[in-house]
């Protein structure tokens, strides 16, 4: 059980995103494998996805998110009290990414982390860890980030979405400083082994079918609801409606279906233009929201996790949001692309 | 000061894959040895240079490796400066023997590069540079091909310009039946060489060789026709970053104008040089450093043919690095030998004639370290 | 301040040629030397920033390198 009501002063004062700089079409992949393109991209409603570097990975991304949130955040990196990298794509199995990070970001020695995993959701699950650490009083400040360099086997149906990114928030308890308001989240989960990855294997599996109803419907409208039932507000009460974006079928339907309207859910619909980056998937939706959105706006986020679960959290924007709008934007990164072709995804994948 | 060049010797440079390191360095040295007219047992000390044998050999002690060789039981020094090395080692023994210590010593400086990958010489050379460098993915030429695109842009000179010194140099080589690449080439074939790091070409590079050379040299009251007359080293930053100008060669500024005080001369007494043109850029910017052309003008030197043999000064009439071979820790010691031999009259077709007073120059990384000597005959 | 494009890498470089490294300068007047990524062309004197990346890429088995390349910065 969540006692939704007992959390205490928790806000976001600081927030970035990045996304890497290559591109390759859904149409592109398929015609790799022979198979109709056009067809693909509209079953799923994604055009191209984001494709890093050679030299680039969760924590090099990771690094240049909270390096913009920290800025935004306007605060002394040896502040941070908790350090949280959320990804399924950690580069070390044994070695944790949030000490590379906390190290290359000048945090000091003096905070405590841990890695998260949990598929496309442990970014959000380290937010709700934050507000536990920030509402006991024991840190002032905390970053949390999701990140990504998603895997996939080739020619699987994963390959056209699976992309990379990353989105970093910095979490504070002093109300002046919010930019926007943590007002509550839950979480609906439970084992569902609808997507995996098997220790040792490079590419993940997935059930086909069953990640859809038995697995996110099931998860995100589930806690979506509880959420809602908890603090007694209606979807119509949110400005701003954020899903998990494994494609852009998935968050239209489940939005139909808790009646989420179409100008509630489209400011945060990126995953037609750069996939599906995992973890820093409906957290860089936030950051985009967060970009654009006005004084005394609400947020309802709802992220995905296959294994699975879904967690739901609640933000209201201030007026100093507005202050903290600079810098380069989720959408600058959307449109600083540049197209390649498979070969020059493997050659980025380095498997060329 | 006047230290006595008794004698010289020098092996063929280039692909010696048939002879060893130690093979290579008893060549040189039993020849110099045969042209001063001295025995091993007339020797008090050897210096030698080399660079890369503890890395590229595993064999680092090669003083003892070589004193073995020469059945030489007297003390034998091995000294490191990148590819100043050979230039070093005949400083130490210059002072060696001004101090009073010797009367005649021996000096051999000795490379063998060609029994590895290109890979592993190329990581080798790399030592001779920073860290932050390597970790950057830098290789050695790259470093010359960043003060080169500096200069090419300060000062408006092209490509074509640079390749000027390349096709010089293996001008003088074709009169050299010892260089690596005793043939002429064209500027074309320069341009057209395949690119190493831009806007460096292969044909802008001296390449990997093997090869010996060695100098017995002798204190003030021996009795000579050739003397050194001036012996100075300079050092100037590792990285290139840690550089204010990356078009000035500063340890060669610093060691040329010590040389010239100590011989109470100036650039314009000088009549032959051997500068060390590991790259095109690498001769360019040394003119300008020894003074002997103003600042953005050492191009001229090759385009304009005043570094030709038969020109104002000529330059590098061994072939220079670039055609005669670089197996890096001889050639310090093989300017020496070619400047001596010049002065002696035995430079053969490629005798400058009527030369009185040599300068070598010789530069370790990208001019981290610098050595010149001045020889004279008279 | 300077750059050239590599051709013949050294080794564990080999499946990024061609690549570009520079000098750079950096805002409080100290260098810099570092790779630089995403780029099409290069002159001297363009405005970069700094980003954090892998360095060693072909190791397989220890510690990973990571550290600061360059990209050009547009405003």
């Amino acid at each position: 059980m969540i006692n939704i009501k007992k959390l205490k002063s928790v806000g976001i004062v600081g927030f970035g995103g990045y996304i890497p700089r290559f591109r390759i079409k859904v149409e592109e992949i398929a015609k790799a494998h022979g198979k109709e393109g056009k067809k693909i991209a509209k079953s799923l409603g994604v055009l191209e996805k984001s494709v890093a570097n050679f030299d680039e990975d969760t924590v090099t991304m990771a690094v240049e998110a909270a390096k913009l949130a920290l800025a935004r955040a306007n605060i002394e990196p040896k502040k941070i009290g908790a350090v949280f990298v959320g990804s399924e794509s950690h580069p070390y199995t044994v070695k944790p990414s949030s000490t590379i990070v906390g190290e290359a970001l000048g945090i000091g020695n003096e905070y405590m982390t841990a890695d998260l995993e949990f598929a496309c959701k442990a970014g959000t699950a380290g937010m709700q860890i934050l507000a536990g650490f920030l509402g006991s009083g024991m840190i002032d400040y905390g970053l949390v980030i999701g990140s990504d360099k998603a895997q996939s086997k080739k020619g699987d149906v994963l390959e056209y979405t699976a992309s990379s990114g990353a989105a970093a928030f910095v979490l504070g308890r002093k109300k002046e400083e919010f930019l926007a308001e943590l007002e509550g989240f839950t979480s609906y989960t439970s084992d569902t082994p609808d997507f995996w990855r098997r220790k040792g294997k490079d590419y993940p599996s997935h059930g086909g079918r069953f990640t859809g109803e038995v697995a996110y419907f099931r998860h995100v409208i589930q806690s979506t609801k509880k959420f809602l039932e908890k603090t007694r507000r209606k979807i119509a009460d949110y400005d701003y409606v954020i899903f998990h974006m494994p494609n852009k079928k998935f968050p239209e339907r489940v939005a139909k279906r808790l009646g989420v309207e179409k100008q509630q859910l489209e400011p945060g619909l990126i995953v037609e233009k750069i996939g599906n980056p995992y973890s820093a998937s409906s957290l860089l939706s936030l950051c985009t929201v967060l970009e654009k959105a006005k004084a005394n706006k609400s947020v309802l986020l709802t992220s995905y996790g296959s294994g699975a679960g879904a967690d739901t959290l609640s933000f209201k924007t201030t007026a100093l949001l507005s202050q903290k709008q600079s810098g380069p934007k989720v959408e600058d990164f959307i449109k600083e692309k540049e197209e390649i072709d498979y070969v020059g995804y493997l050659k980025k994948l380095g498997e060329l | 000061m006047k230290i006595a060049v008794l004698g010289t010797g020098i092996t063929k440079f280039g692909e010696r894959w048939e002879k060893s390191l130690v093979d290579l360095a008893e060549g040189a040295a039993l020849e110099a040895l045969d042209d001063a007219k001295v025995q091993v047992s007339g020797i008090e000390a050897i210096f030698i240079g080399n660079m890369l044998s503890g890395r590229v050999d595993n064999q680092v002690h090669l003083g003892s490796l070589i004193g073995e060789r020469l059945r030489f039981n007297g003390p034998t020094v091995r000294i490191e400066g990148a590819c100043a090395s050979g230039g070093m080692a005949t400083r130490e023994a210059v002072l060696s023997l001004l101090s009073g210590e010797y009367k005649k010593v021996l000096v051999v400086g000795v490379e063998k590069m060609t029994d590895c990958q290109n890979s592993q010489i190329s990581e080798a050379l790399m030592s001779a540079a920073g860290e932050e460098e390597r970790r950057a993915g830098l290789t050695f030429p790259s470093l010359f091909a960043l003060m080169a695109r500096a200069y090419m842009e300060k000062y408006k000179v092209s490509e074509k310009d640079l390749a000027a010194v390349a096709v010089k140099n293996h001008f003088h080589a074709s009169f050299n039946p010892k260089a690596q690449f005793p043939f002429e080439i064209t500027t074309k074939q320069v341009l057209k060489s395949p690119k190493i790091t831009e806007p460096i070409k292969l044909f802008d590079c001296s390449p990997i060789s093997d090869g010996a050379a060695a100098v017995v040299l002798a204190d003030k009251d021996t009795p000579c026709q050739v003397a050194i007359i001036a012996s100075a080293q300079a050092s100037d930053t590792l990285s290139l970053a840690r550089r204010r100008n990356l078009t000035k060669l500063l340890s060669v500024e610093k060691a040329a104008q010590k040389a010239y005080q100590m011989a109470d001369i100036g650039p314009k007494d000088i009549d032959l040089a051997e500068v060390h043109d590991c790259f095109t850029i690498a001769e360019i910017m040394a003119l300008e450093a020894l003074g002997f052309y103003k600042k953005g003008e050492g191009w001229r030197g090759a385009v304009e043919e005043g570094t030709y043999l038969g020109g104002k000064l000529p330059v590098n009439t061994s072939g220079g690095l670039k055609a005669f071979g670089h197996p890096v820790g001889a050639t310090g010691v093989k300017q020496v030998v070619e400047i001596a031999n010049q002065l002696k009259n035995k430079a053969g077709k490629r005798q400058v004639k009527g030369a009185r007073i040599g300068l070598t120059q010789n530069i370790g990384g990208a001019g981290g370290t610098a050595v010149v000597h001045i020889l004279s005959n008279d | 301040m300077s750059f050239s494009v590599i051709h013949i890498p050294p080794s564990g470089f080999e499946d990024q040629i061609p690549y570009r490294v520079g000098l750079v300068e950096l805002k409080d007047g100290s260098r810099m030397m570092g790779q630089i990524v995403e780029s099409k062309k290069l002159r001297i004197g363009q405005k970069m920033k700094a980003v954090f990346r892998i360095l060693n890429l072909q190791e397989k088995e220890g510690v990973i390198h990571y550290g600061i390349k360059f990209k050009p910065w547009k405003k």
